[in-house]
């Protein structure tokens, strides 16, 4: 296809025969290249190359200065507000990152647009002294701002002045300082110039063009339609027919026709899309089916968000196309950016018992931080295996930092910024020679290099202006650093198959062109402040508003679409969250001012939706299940497994036979089932010394002189944190005190009221095999009683319980309950203690039940049978509660071995 | 009201600038919108008229709509399409000019438009707060380019967590938490203290508390204590004076002998005793206040006439100790209910302070928090200053859904409405405002919204502004059938007859009717059986709403044209399901949940095996994804699992791999964001995992959105998952043909042929979670000024003003039931069908009570074998075009993803850097860079000076400034760095359809000869002279007529080669 830059090089080469006396201006370096190829194919013997430079270099050029980078310009602005405000009211880091940048950026176009600051910044005085302000505001924050606000001419005049000292300018003073100096150059002995494929000039660039212009050495070369300029309504027109109306060198020329390009015949696909990552994957589907219906057109895929790279990136598959990537890779999307959060992340949640282990464990993941280490990786691996093994949550740096030098620089705590930085240098020169040595994929060698130059630029920024003064400041400066940064692919520009950003399309043509995420606001941006100034004072100095940044979209779509034949449009037309669902008005306008020969057609993507419930039956009794059952029955059921079972026998099926047991939580958090064992135990501990004796109120207040510290060490070992105990575990820790206080303060008390208590055993382990004649099988049952004690001559089968059970948990009114309802399963549970081992500790009077310990209220709640509407007994274990017990223990093992009951999901 | 057609309403519209639109629901609102829009934007002179006008709704989808309508009714109109017939002549009589001139004007508008869209302010309320949010983010202290957070469920965690965090470190804290979790465990609730904190803490963004939380986060913790101390001193006091009282009064019944059974049911003695012992619980739960009011008698009939007497003479004594003690009663159970929720409350300051710097922290602002912020600027700041800081000076508002704005929302537009209602332009041109809404569709109280604002507004109780105001009733349906407008006519009057409430009546009452345009219609009633439990009743509900169905399709509606609308997700599901089963394809809010896919699943465990692996609940999980999908047998399952479950998650990968053809590994460090490592799993499973899939895709996208937003980290994500898991909704468009199910707030606004509304049978009061603010005004307590109440009948004992914020709660709960109600039945077009519950006796507490009532006063009878119709069921008539004013055929495109993460191979990133770069080529690199720009030697030190600072530190930088020294002082080099010559440094020669060549430099002699120089950094190669040779060639083409070229090795020597 003729593309315009076909165009260019014909009128240049026409006009102007030793190219090298000619120097061609474009916007950007990207088109450097396409500009030079399309020459070549206008020449007929080899020729000298004409000088082609970007607007950027030609103005820095110009000017004599230096483009500042970023940050460093925030920190030069830095040095000069510290020295003009007074201590008490300086900002810091922190604050003064959150208005400096868009201050900056204001001044920025101040300068482009060669706005007279004295007039702009006296004007916007002027109105600040016209509002009212609240005198009682409490919060005065709009009035602290105005205070403010008075000091910015000032701060915009030193700052202005301090890197006109310095040879070095953001790119505002860069175009301004170009303007001044316009003169010389035209004095100077010059080429011809050609300023190509421009549009949306600032101020500054439109005068120095102008005054070339009028010396004769200049041609401007406008890549537009015919239609886009006639159409006093059309966005992509609007700059260009400016120029023609305001610029006396353009005046002079008769009126200037452009092609017609844009009204000619074109197929035009309109496809909405929900959300994102599936239009970068429609993209690459449509553009491979383009490509493969005809390779020698070409292609581009214009992403109009360009974070939506990555996605692209892999849906581009194993398809061997000529893909080539002309745009930039998100340094925030990259591996690095992902080790610098954990790593920051490690340093914040750090404790004095060492840092997390999971996250110390997520960045051992990255795989350049394992490569660094070598062997010692493996051995860090070790160490936190063996440390998460002990049940430590938190481990302490010196583990890590002894292992070896690189693990010392990764793994040391923070002391001060300077020491940081340090580490960090040297950390990023480790990682980057590994790179060198050890490249498979040279863009992880280049990601190395650039975040190996922030943290060498973060260093001498603070060593020059020492700021940062603390690791959060770092992470601060990093993240701005890092933020917008991207690493450039560069690759084939002459292959037919082009991904790239609606930016990078300038001056290039194509024969298909889909272009993704034409939605308002994001093509065009839309209206969206950032600035505190107003929009009709930016309408008065002739600064842009959204309405020029608006048009200046038009002109890149538009333009894209002028010469190409085939067009797919996506959008993104969910109306969720974030999105808006809105279609672009582009999109609007080549509906509703359809050209002709346009066809025009509206598709929309969907995915196969089908509703199905797959399910394959589990927890069938196979042989292989019926086989196992008899291998537990021979190890032995014990309470807990069974009224699993009558919870949820699909649960017993799972945990139990297929062993398939949730893990401990990762949570440093103390979890109910902790709680249980917690309390168990230490009780254990408190009673053992008097076990088999008449409790003495005496023996009570040893027992509670012991508890905080019993308590305390059964705690920590269950805790997983050898910290001192504070948060959620110290509440926990602080009940978990009064609960079994109270409950020792009330066995005492019952003492002192004359009761006799002996405890018999403490978490006594039993394991009894019994006989089923129905399946004729011996069914062992086994288990740990919390108390086995007599009061006042009665033995109690007592069992702890640390979770929620109420009285009328201990009552049952049908036999049947006891096996059917998971309600009862504490009588289950105690009942089967007294079923096994009444014979063990032969008494005549027996009962069985349980000791709440989830609050204060701690009285044994013994087993009983309801007997009327207000009315129970207790259940005294005898030979007819012996035998009805049995009827129900059995027929639920019976139930377990029944093959044709599967293990069912209860909810 | 009285209504208007639209016409005289038009002509009305001189009048006053101030119109309220009263909206009910099928009447055409948007069309209404739109036309009032057209009216004003085509009326105007000025050309640019849509840059005055503001028009705010709240969803999207509103404001994408209408914007289309306004476009598109534009683009008719000069087109003079006959689309816009009905419009146009309507707008001419309004706007009084011709066809001819409406056609150019709105031609030219819809240029200007599309020009300047960015000026068409049709938007929603959030962003329009947004807007102003960011506008102002300086004086507002806000980091530059913060992201908006919608949800705020993780910061508030995070706040709640940070202060818990604290406890056993900071000791007022420590002790005032570790209080709050024994005062629960004392009275029973668990310890945990995380969930009181977290639900408390939405009371820091939520609008309807800001009055109280202004007050409340002024005190410190330690004023807050001292309120406890209040609190507890009154509360004695309350005690001892109804312990006194009661003991008082009983001595008198004991003096004058009388017995407990001389009342009725024995109830005053018992009363006062009780009241004694402090067991106030059950104390008013008698008619005993009604007996010593004399209403009903205080003693038994057959009670001897002295005794009558003694008692008759006490009375008064009685009635005053009844009274006190209930008083004190009162005071008592406010302070207990008050001291409950104290430390939470007390803790409302350092929450959001939290909240806030969590916030900076993050560089995030919740969305909730707009309002408040922009109320705070709008008392601060005039007015003008914040238009002119937006852009844009509005003269003419819109505003849509009324009903749900809040008051907040209202009151910081009030101040820039006003400026504009009020004042006259210098063109003498009045600012004017539109209020669209219906009070009947407000079903958001929850969040803000304020039905008594809108109310307010319709019977004139609040005039906002200097002006009349006009009201207007759309008083026609253009959306239902005639039967079902007439049920719903009917049906709401008569409960607004039930529910006596004057705010009722208003509403709901006759003024409320709609005109039917539309003929037929069908409503039907069913009920089923009283009783029955909790799953008995959903069977039946789900066999209903299949019958329902059925009949539907059976009388030729499609699948699509369905709605089945419920108020709870779980009744979605359960109705999902049944549909599914009987072979419906559904589109449902629940059946859309991401997390509920089996695939989804797989890719979590395995992302959870990432961070914590060989857990077999994870392995289980994928096991059973693999045995589903290769169709195992049950025989072998068993041993499958047994035999996979356990293994560590690296054998679990590999054995697995090796059976099903894999190769999958944990350890794959290539890996690292989350989305990378998602990717991976999904390109390795791939059989498993198609990513045509649509909710792997949306898993993946979410994937996307949090990682690209927050945080890259596995870790980060899985936590993000778990808050959102039963959220995440894939995304579908509306074509397919499926029945929809969904809860009737996602409902408002649309509208289907069928709407069946099964579950109605919800009590009317049903959130006894409520809670209320009680404002304490007198005595000692008007220190605590706010206590935290539970929305009981108990707050009628806290006297008149517990008992009317309590009757105000009642009437605003019966509010949001019967709107909930009301945007239920008014979706249906041809067909609707409700599903409730037999009823016993009469009442109004719920939904099957309010239908039976209104069934029998139809003279009918509701059961669950007799159903009630209302007007006649009739098919559809077969092919009905609804006519849609744009009919664009839209193609579906159906296409095939994959996955791969094997980009990262392929890809070039930079031309100087590539996979064989070392560093020594970095440093040959550099010096080229630097000779390149010495043209002549005095130029160095510039040179060296500009290299170095530019690039900060630099390795090796001495030897390559010593190196580069080396070279431009070389004896046979050093006369071509001197000045007056002729140079190209790097400069490139185009060759036709060839390459593009660049010698490093090229010295052009006075002779017309050339000499051609070439750096090399390496070792000597064969090759390196051809590359030179080349170059000489060129040069001679060129036309120079002697070309010499000189190779310098650049080296631990210097070293040039002719
Ligand atoms: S060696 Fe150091 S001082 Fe000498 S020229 Fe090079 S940079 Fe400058």
């Amino acid at each position: 296809m003729q593309t315009f830059l076909d165009d260019v090089a014909k009128i240049i080469t026409a006009s102007h025969d030793e190219l090298n006396r000619v120097k061609i201006i474009v916007p950007s370096i990207r088109s450097i290249s396409f500009l030079k190829e399309a020459l070549k194919k206008q020449i007929n013997s080899p020729k000298i190359a004409p000088e082609i430079v970007s607007i950027e270099s030609f103005i820095k050029d110009l000017s004599g200065l230096e483009r500042i980078p970023k940050v460093e310009l925030y920190f030069k602005f830095r040095e000069v507000y510290i020295k003009n405000t007074p201590k008490k009211k300086q900002d810091s880091l922190n604050q003064f990152f959150n208005w400096a940048p868009s201050l900056i950026q204001e001044f920025n176009e101040i300068d482009s647009q060669l706005v007279n600051p004295d007039f702009l910044f006296d004007f916007m005085g002027a109105i600040g002294k016209i509002q009212q302000w609240n005198p009682k505001s409490i919060e005065n924050t709009t009035n602290r701002y105005s205070d403010f606000q008075k000091e910015i001419p000032k701060l915009y005049k030193l700052l202005y002045k301090h890197l006109l000292n310095q040879q070095q300018g953001y790119a505002g003073m860069q175009l301004r300082e170009a303007v001044r100096n316009l003169t010389f150059y035209t004095e100077t002995e010059l080429p011809f110039h050609y300023f190509v494929g421009f549009n949306a000039l600032t101020k500054a660039e439109e005068a120095i063009i102008q005054e070339l212009l009028a010396t004769d050495k200049a041609e401007i070369l406008w890549d537009i339609d015919q239609q886009f300029f006639s159409d006093p309504f059309h966005g992509a027109g609007y700059f260009i027919r400016q120029y023609y109306k305001n610029w006396n060198a353009l005046k002079s020329e008769k009126k200037n026709t452009f092609p017609e390009l844009f009204a000619s015949e074109k197929h035009i696909e309109i496809i909405n899309i929900a959300k994102n990552t599936t239009q970068a994957k429609t993209a690459v589907h449509l553009a491979t089916d383009l490509y493969q219906e005809n390779p020698n057109q070409s292609t581009v895929v214009v992403l109009g968000d360009e974070s939506l790279l990555q996605p692209t990136l892999s849906s581009l598959s194993g398809k061997d196309l000529p893909w080539n990537i002309t745009m930039g890779y998100p340094l925030r999307s990259s591996s690095f950016s992902a080790f610098f959060s954990t790593f920051f992340e490690i340093f914040h949640q750090e404790r004095e018992s060492g840092y997390p282990l999971s996250l110390v464990k997520e960045l051992m993941q990255i795989e350049f931080i394992d490569s660094i280490l070598e062997q010692n990786g493996k051995k860090i691996k070790t160490i936190l295996k063996d440390y998460e093994k002990s049940n430590c949550l938190f481990i302490p740096n010196k583990f890590l930092t002894q292992v070896s030098e690189v693990a010392g620089i990764i793994f040391s705590p923070f002391k001060t910024v300077p020491l940081f930085l340090d580490r960090m240098q040297k950390l990023m020169v480790i990682i980057n020679e590994y790179y060198l040595v050890n490249n498979e994929e040279s863009i992880q060698l280049n990601y190395s290099e650039r975040f190996k130059s922030f943290w060498e630029e973060i260093s001498i920024l603070q060593r020059t202006r020492p700021y940062m003064l603390s690791l959060k400041d770092v992470e601060m400066v990093f993240d701005i650093l890092l933020e917008k940064e991207t690493l450039d692919f560069y690759g084939d520009s002459q292959s037919n198959l082009q991904i790239m950003g609606l930016l990078e399309t300038r001056l290039l043509d194509f024969d298909n062109v889909i272009i993704t995420n034409l939605n308002e606001g994001i093509i065009p941006f839309g209206k969206t402040p950032v600035s505190s100034i107003p929009f009709d004072v930016r309408k008065k100095f002739g600064m842009t508003t959204f309405i020029e940044q608006d048009h200046l979209y038009a002109y890149h779509f538009f333009r894209l679409l002028q010469r190409s034949k085939k067009i797919f449009l996506l959008y993104n037309s969910s109306a969720e969250g974030m999105f808006s669902g809105e279609k672009s008005r582009f999109l609007v306008q080549l509906e509703y001012f359809k050209s002709l020969k346009h066809e025009l057609i509206f598709k929309q993507v969907e995915l196969p939706l089908k509703n199905e419930i797959i399910s394959i039956q589990k927890g069938s009794k196979t042989k292989a299940v019926l086989e196992q059952l008899d291998e537990m029955a021979k190890e032995g059921f014990s309470p807990s497994s069974l009224t699993q079972y009558i919870r949820n026998p699909y649960l017993f099926y799972e945990q139990r036979m297929l062993k398939v047991k949730p893990l401990d939580s990762l949570e440093s958090e103390i979890s109910a089932i902790d709680k249980g064992t917690i309390m168990h135990k230490v009780l254990e501990v408190l009673y053992l010394p008097f076990l088999n004796k008449e409790l003495l109120v005496d023996d009570f207040d040893q027992i509670l002189e012991k508890l905080p510290k019993t308590l305390k060490i059964n705690f920590n070992k269950i805790s997983k944190n050898n910290d001192f105990i504070t948060g959620k575990n110290f509440i926990i820790y602080s009940v978990m005190h009064r609960i079994l206080k109270s409950f020792i303060i009330e066995e005492k008390e019952s003492i002192l009221q004359g009761d006799i208590l002996i405890i018999k055993a403490l978490e006594h382990e039993f394991s009894s095999p019994v006989w089923i004649e129905s399946l004729q099988k011996k069914i062992v049952f086994k288990g740990t009683v919390d108390r086995i004690d007599s009061l006042n001559g009665v033995l109690r089968f007592v069992d702890y319980k640390t979770g929620n059970v109420t009285a009328n948990d201990l009552v049952f009114s049908d036999w049947s309950e006891v096996s059917y309802d998971p309600k009862k399963s504490a009588i289950f549970q105690v009942l089967l203690y007294s079923y096994i081992l009444q014979e063990d500790f032969l008494h005549h009077d027996c009962i069985a039940g349980v000791i709440p310990l989830k609050n204060f209220k701690n009285t044994f709640l013994e087993v009983s049978k309801r007997e009327g509407y207000n009315s129970k007994a207790t259940i005294k274990i005898n030979l007819d509660i012996y035998k009805a017990f049995e009827k129900e223990l059995f027929s639920i093992i019976e139930e377990i071995y029944d093959p044709n009951t599967p293990f069912i999901f209860k909810k | 009201m009285k209504s208007l057609t639209f016409i005289t309403l038009l002509k009305s519209l001189n009048q006053t600038n101030f119109h309220i639109i009263n909206a009910a629901a099928g009447s055409g609102k948007t069309y209404t919108l739109v036309l009032r829009y057209l009216i004003q934007l085509l009326e105007s002179k000025n050309t640019k008229s849509y840059r005055n006008i503001l028009a705010l709704t709240f969803t999207n989808k509103a404001v994408n709509e209408m914007k289309e309508r306004i476009l598109m009714t534009l683009l008719y109109l000069s087109n003079n399409s006959l689309k816009g017939e009905k419009i146009e002549k309507t707008l001419c009589s309004a706007l009084n000019i011709d066809s001819k001139e409406l056609g150019l004007r709105a031609a030219n508008k819809l240029r200007l438009i599309l020009f300047e869209y960015g000026s068409f302010d049709i938007i929603t309320l959030d962003k329009f707060t947004h807007r102003i949010i960011r506008s102002f983010s300086k004086e507002l202290n806000l980091p530059y380019g913060f992201e908006v957070i919608i949800d705020p469920t993780a910061l508030l965690e995070e706040t709640v967590n940070s202060i818990i965090d604290e406890v056993g470190k900071e000791k007022s804290l420590t002790s005032l938490l570790t209080d709050f979790s024994i005062d629960k465990v004392t009275q029973d609730q668990s310890w945990n203290i995380q969930k009181d904190l977290y639900d408390f803490s939405s009371i820091l963004l939520n609008e309807n508390d800001r009055f109280p939380l202004a007050d409340l986060k002024k005190k410190t913790i330690k004023e807050h204590r001292g309120d406890r101390l209040i609190l507890i001193k009154e509360q004695r006091k309350a005690e001892r004076k109804i312990r006194i009282t009661a003991d008082k009064i009983l001595m008198v019944i004991q003096e004058k002998r009388l017995e407990g059974n001389d009342f009725i049911r024995g109830t005053l003695p018992k009363h006062f005793q009780w009241a004694k012992e402090g067991k106030y619980s059950k104390l008013y739960t008698n008619r005993l206040e009604s007996e010593l009011h004399g209403q009903i008698p205080l003693y038994k009939k057959g009670l001897d006439t002295f005794k009558k007497e003694l008692i008759d003479e006490i009375k008064p004594q009685l009635l005053k100790a009844f009274i006190k003690i209930k008083k004190n009663v009162g005071i008592y159970l406010l302070i207990k209910r008050t001291l409950k929720s104290l430390t939470p409350i007390s803790l409302l300051q350092l929450m959001g302070e939290r909240l806030e710097s969590l916030q900076n922290q993050k560089e995030v602002r919740l969305l909730g928090e707009f309002n408040s912020k922009i109320s705070k600027l709008v008392q601060d700041t005039t007015t003008p200053f914040i238009y002119e800081r937006l852009g844009e000076r509005y003269k003419h508002y819109f505003l849509d859904e009324f009903q749900d704005t809040s008051q907040l929302q209202w009151s910081n537009l009030v101040p820039l409405i006003s400026d504009s209602l009020e004042s006259e332009s210098l063109t003498g041109e009045k600012g004017s405002l539109l209020i669209v809404g219906d009070p009947k569709q407000a079903i958001y109280r929850w969040r803000g919204g304020d039905i008594q604002q809108f109310a307010n507004l319709l019977n004139k109780k609040s005039k906002p502004f200097q002006i009349e105001t006009k009201i207007e009733n759309l008083e026609v349906n253009y959306r239902s059938g005639e039967a079902i407008v007439s049920f719903n006519n009917s049906f709401f009057s008569s409960l607004s007859e039930l529910f006596k409430a004057d705010e009722f009546q208003r509403i709901y009452g006759l003024g409320s009717n709609q005109k039917s345009q539309i003929e037929g219609g069908y409503v039907n009633i069913q009920v089923i059986p009283k009783g029955g439990l909790k799953e008995e009743n959903n069977i039946l509900y789900v066999s209903k709403t299949l019958d329902s169905v059925k009949r539907a399709i059976d009388a030729n509606y499609d699948p699509y044209e369905i709605a089945i609308l419920v108020r709870k997700r779980e009744q979605a599901s359960s109705i999902g399901d049944g549909l599914i089963k009987a072979g419906y394809s559904i589109l449902s809010s629940e059946s859309l949940v991401v997390g509920k896919s089996k695939k989804v699943q797989v890719v979590l465990s395995i992302l959870r095996l990432f961070i914590q692996p060989n857990d077999p609940v994870q392995h289980k999980l994928i096991l059973d994804a693999f045995w589903e999908l290769s169709q195992g047998s049950n025989k072998e399952y068993h041993t499958f699992i047994l035999n996979y479950a356990n293994l560590s998650s690296d054998s679990f990968f590999k054995d697995l791999g090796a059976k099903f053809g894999f190769n999958f590994t944990l350890n794959n460090r290539r890996y690292s964001s989350v989305l990378e490592v998602s990717e991976y799993i999904m390109e390795e499973f791939v059989h498993l995992l198609s990513p045509s899939d649509p909710f792997l895709s949306a898993f993946l996208e979410d994937i996307f959105e949090f990682s690209s937003m927050q945080s890259q980290m596995i870790s980060s994500y899985l936590k993000h998952w778990e808050r959102q898991e039963d959220k995440l909704r894939i995304t579908t468009s509306a074509s397919t043909n499926a029945i929809n199910v969904m809860t009737i707030h996602q409902s408002k606004g649309l509208e289907f042929p069928v709407v069946i509304l099964p579950f109605l049978d919800t009590t009317i009061n049903p959130n006894l979670q409520d809670k209320i603010w009680y404002p304490f005004q007198e005595g000692p307590l008007s220190t605590i000024q706010w206590g935290w109440v539970n929305a009981s009948k108990e707050m009628q004992l806290y006297g008149d003003i517990g008992d009317s914020l309590y009757n105000q709660h009642i009437l605003a709960q019966q509010f949001d039931a019967v709107n909930v109600l009301y945007v239920a039945m008014t979706r249906a077009k041809e067909q609707l069908y409700i599903i409730s519950k037999e009823v016993i006796t009469a009442g109004t507490s719920s939904y099957s009570y309010l239908l039976d009532n209104f069934v029998q006063l139809q003279g009918k009878k509701l059961d669950s074998l007799t159903s009630f119709e209302w007007g006649a069921f009739k098919e559809k008539k077969q092919n009905k075009k609804h006519l849609k004013e744009l009919e664009v055929e839209v193609e579906r495109l159906q296409i095939q993803q994959s996955i791969s993460t094997q980009w990262r191979k392929r890809l070039v990133v930079s031309s100087s850097l590539n996979t064989q770069t070392s560093l020594a080529q970095i440093k040959g690199l550099l010096i080229h860079e630097i000779l390149s720009k010495v043209v002549y030697a005095d130029m160095l030190q510039k040179v060296l000076e500009e290299t170095f600072n530019n690039k900060l530190v630099q390795k090796n930088q001495d030897y390559i400034c010593n190196k580069v020294r080396q070279v431009i002082e070389h004896p046979m080099l050093s006369k071509y760095f001197e000045r007056d010559q002729s140079v190209f440094c790097e400069q490139d020669v185009l060759v036709p359809n060839g390459d593009t060549l660049r010698p490093d430099r090229v010295n052009i002699l006075n002779d017309g000869s050339a000499v051609i120089i070439d750096y090399k950094t390496g070792e000597p190669k064969e090759t390196d002279g051809l590359q030179v040779d080349k170059y000489v060639q060129i040069y001679l083409e060129l036309g120079y007529l002697h070309v010499e070229k000189l190779l310098v090795y650049i080296n631990d020597e210097i070293f040039v080669k002719n």
